[in-house]
């Protein structure tokens, strides 16, 4: 859901990058034939920089998921089990006896 | 290194939101992928499920063009899977496929071998396993394989000799001393598994279930000396865990508990402090108080009896 519209925010950002950068050369070029000197790019330039790198920040975190906690202490952060050692896991046991997938009987209670 | 709690949430979400195409064609392609993806990662053995979401993903044509490079990776958990359910021909036409884009590769010969095993060929498993490591003396993987083949015939003291062997060349292995402790105490040789703790110890020094396993060894050895060392393991597991850790606690509570028996009419020594146990006894019963009222009367109860004999 929020993957697709991230994306189309992204590509928006790029795009004003890329329309900032075309600006600004458009503008370099308007000095040069007026003979004035080049310090910075124009302010309505400038403010779309921003927008473009607020919007290209907000998106790329919204596309890489929620953040993983970091607090070694925080509750969410708990070690729960160790990793299985799969290297060493045996496919010779009753587990084959049974059919692979058994649906719940309705029978016991949760 | 261990499982932690927001990932296990991620996966359950995941399922939850797979549950309904169980074993049906089609649906959502990036849960899939997500699921098994992460299934991989936390190296959870839940070989159902991925037999369940994975085997639309490598049977259908458009998503294992989708898939990449994935595929292969996909292709190799599903037939591990397989073997693990017991459909040996799913497992076949996806070690087959892996095998024709790399023929020669030590994850084929160990898929291949696996494959003999699910089928209780011992000997020629044994025999894959030997050509390929006299092709690459060096590989670890096969190295394991041997010994897990050991384990599956019944032979664990075979396979710990074995895995003895292979821990000579890879010392820094912690895996496979972590193999070796669970080896050791199917045989019940405490001894030898709280060495092999010791070693896993030191390379995760930071991951408190290793420091509950090494003191749930010394626990069982017993002993008044292993009794302390174990309340100190249990100690250093909930101090390292922010005291998340009930098992752990219950741990120091039992140990001072053996401790005060061990040494009841001993008038030698200083006597124990029981701070330790007391405070993890307020501890038990504020979590249990917490998060699982119901039990608490029958918590409380065997708690009390464990205080009386401090």
């Amino acid at each position: 859901m929020a993957s697709w519209f991230s994306n189309l925010v992204a590509t928006l950002g790029f795009f004003l990058l890329g329309h900032c950068a075309y600006a600004t050369i458009g503008y370099r070029e308007g000095l040069k034939l007026a003979e004035k000197e080049y310090n910075l790019p124009p302010s309505e330039i400038l403010l779309e920089l921003l927008v473009a790198t607020a919007i290209l920040v907000w998106s790329s975190l919204e596309m890489g998921g929620p953040f993983a906690p970091i607090k070694v202490d925080a509750a969410s952060n708990r070690l729960v089990k160790l990793p299985e050692l799969m290297d060493f896991c045996s496919v010779n046991h009753r587990g084959r006896g049974l059919p692979a997938f058994l649906e719940p009987s309705g029978g016991m209670d949760d | 290194m261990a499982i932690r709690l927001h990932e296990l949430q991620e996966l359950d979400k995941l399922e939850e939101r797979l549950s309904p195409l169980a074993g049906k064609p089609g649906g959502d392609f990036d849960a899939r992928v997500q699921c098994l993806r992460l299934l991989r990662r936390m190296r959870l053995r839940r070989s159902e499920c991925v037999v369940m979401y994975g085997q639309e993903l490598v049977k259908n044509k458009a998503w294992t063009r989708r898939l990449g490079t994935q595929l292969w990776d996909v292709y190799e958990q599903v037939a591990l899977a397989a073997l693990d359910t017991g459909d040996l021909e799913l497992a076949q036409e996806c070690g087959n496929a892996v095998a024709r884009k790399f023929p020669g590769s030590q994850r084929v010969a160990k898929m291949a071998g696996m494959l003999l095993e699910a089928q209780e060929e011992w000997e020629e498993a044994d025999r894959v396993y030997k050509e390929t490591l006299e092709e690459t003396p060096g590989s670890h993987l096969i190295h394991k394989r041997r010994v897990a083949a050991l384990k599956s015939q019944g032979n664990l003291t075979g396979a710990a000799e074995a895995l003895n062997a292979y821990l000579d060349i890879f010392q820094a292995d912690a895996e496979g001393w972590r193999e070796l402790a669970e080896i050791y105490i199917k045989l019940q040789q405490y001894r030898q598994a709280a060495y092999c703790y010791e070693e896993v110890l030191v390379s995760q020094p930071q991951n408190s279930l290793i420091h509950m396993a090494y003191a749930d060894v010394l626990y069982t050895l017993g002993g008044v000396d292993n009794f302390r060392l174990a309340r100190k393991y249990y100690a250093a597991a909930v101090e390292i865990s922010g005291g998340g850790n009930v098992r752990a606690l219950y741990g120091i509570v039992q140990s001072a508990a053996a401790i005060a028996a061990a040494t009841k009419g001993n008038k030698r020594g200083e006597p124990e402090s029981t701070d330790l146990p007391l405070l993890a006894v307020d501890v038990l019963k504020k979590e249990y108080q917490q998060h699982c009222p119901a039990l608490l009367p029958i918590v409380t109860r065997t708690l009390d009896g464990q205080v009386a004999l401090l």
